[in-house]
């Protein structure tokens, strides 16, 4: 793996643990304003994952996501 | 103990409280296990998860781990997943078989349990030891209704569909005959007793105070005196019912209880349909969804949700079902994570041994009251007492 490859992965890494960092601290509208107008917050499970079914854990937009926050 | 008996009855029979401890004891939950999980009709599987010979999937019973299957022949087996010669769990996960092989010996067994083959046989004396003596212990009892296959210990009890009388009629409503497609599976652990998961699903008092976003959604859901109606069925079955509110072309995603995104229909009828012991049908707008309870003792619960759909139903439809029943009443839905942690605060306050936790709302004497009323849950735990008395 190239320096260049490991440093973009790395940032990455960081910017997960960014976000990560802004929902332990209950910044939500700060975690909101990480996505754009098509964004997408998506969890599946496994199970579900494997065999092509539709249904998620969490399956928002990013208008959900504010309508999410507003309810905390 | 007479367990029955922390039941506070009036002399009609009606219960009006139940005693804390019948959620936190382990002796209470010891003796549900015997009279309820390893006697009568428990809900084990949908035959949606195994629709072709071969098929079959692996659960448990409360403490006891099952094979729910399809044989050769097209016939729904339910067996004891422990394997008769050590004692170990014969199989996990799901799939499509025509043995079933414990991994430790491979001793192996036909999708009816019998002992087909064992390796090095000729090692068992013939005086001894007899492959006929051994085998997965069947469920004596297997019956469908709707799609939901039941199984009993217990050879005695009668045909499951005279068992569910008026609810099942109900259930039939929602599930039309049991033609269903699987969207996915939600299993998560609660922390709780598994009686306060059956009765978070059938009490409403709790819905417009408990959950900020019903609190805050324009139009529908904010339960009031007067609306819907809690029944009270025999065998201890229950149900809320309530007309349809949803509003599917007005949906703001920024503002709108997922719920409120509606589909599938533009009338009828909204039930949550509890079948004693563990088996909740819900249909709430969109939302068409099994939720079967399996006890993990006194103070733990498995929640296993199928969401459906009625099959040939459009994508779209489809894709809603799907997002409402997550969005709304999944692990992290923006109702049952609420009652999740509102069920562990429950039986944390268990500790504190509380006599009476009441159960008085609405007409006591009634089979059928409003909403906010409280028939569904007294029926539950009148029949719970009656089966706890035997």
């Amino acid at each position: 793996m190239t320096v260049e490859l490991l440093l973009r992965r790395e940032s990455v890494v960081q910017y997960q643990v960014r976000l990560a960092a802004l929902l332990d601290e209950q910044k939500y509208d700060d975690f909101v304003a990480e996505f754009t107008e098509d964004g997408a917050y998506r969890l599946i499970g496994r199970e579900n994952h494997d065999r092509g079914l539709p249904t998620c854990i969490i399956d928002d937009t990013r208008d959900r996501l504010i309508y999410r926050s507003q309810l905390i | 103990m007479v367990i029955g008996e922390l039941c506070g009855r009036d002399e009609r029979g009606n219960v009006l409280s139940v005693d804390h401890q019948l959620y936190a004891d382990p002796k209470v939950y010891e003796a549900e296990l015997e009279k309820i999980f390893h006697a009568g009709w428990v809900l084990v599987g949908l035959e949606v998860e195994i629709p072709n010979p071969g098929d079959y999937t692996t659960t448990w019973v409360a403490d006891l781990p099952v094979i729910v299957c399809r044989d050769e022949g097209g016939k729904l087996r339910v067996l004891e997943n422990v394997c008769a010669h050590r004692g170990a769990m014969v199989i996990r996960g799901s799939g499509n078989r025509k043995v079933f092989t414990c991994i430790y010996h491979q001793w192996s067994y036909t999708l009816q349990g019998e002992l087909k083959a064992l390796p090095m046989e000729e090692g068992y004396h013939a005086e001894r030891f007899s492959k006929s003596d051994y085998r997965l212990r069947a469920f004596p009892r297997v019956e469908t209704f709707c799609g939901l296959i039941f199984a009993a210990s217990d050879p005695r009890v009668p045909p499951v569909a005279d068992y569910l009388g008026t609810a099942g009629d109900e259930v039939k409503e929602v599930l039309k005959g049991g033609a269903l497609e699987l969207l996915g599976m939600q299993r998560y652990t609660v922390g709780a007793n598994w009686k306060l998961f059956v009765e978070n699903t059938i009490d409403t008092y709790h819905a417009p105070l408990l959950h900020r976003a019903i609190q805050t959604n324009r139009g529908g859901y904010n339960f009031v005196p007067g609306m819907g109606r809690s029944h009270k069925f025999p065998n201890g079955h229950n149900m809320l019912k309530w007309a349809l509110t949803g509003r599917a072309k007005e949906f703001d995603p920024r503002t709108d209880l997922p719920l409120t995104r509606c589909l599938s229909r533009t009338e009828g009828w909204n039930r949550s349909i509890n079948l004693f012991p563990n088996t909740l049908v819900l249909n709430f707008e969109d939302v068409l969804s099994v939720r079967r309870l399996v006890p993990k003792g006194p103070d733990k619960v498995e929640m296993h949700a199928y969401v459906l759909a009625h099959k040939g139903e459009p994508e779209a439809v489809k894709a809603n079902r799907a997002w409402v029943m997550a969005s709304q009443l999944g692990i992290a839905g923006v109702a049952s994570l609420d009652d999740k942690i509102a069920m562990e605060l429950v039986q944390q306050g268990a500790a504190g041994r509380l006599k009476k936790t009441i159960l008085l709302r609405g007409d006591i004497d009634a089979d059928v009251g409003d909403l906010t009323e409280e028939q569904t849950l007294r029926g539950f735990w009148e029949h719970w007492a009656g089966v706890m008395e035997k």
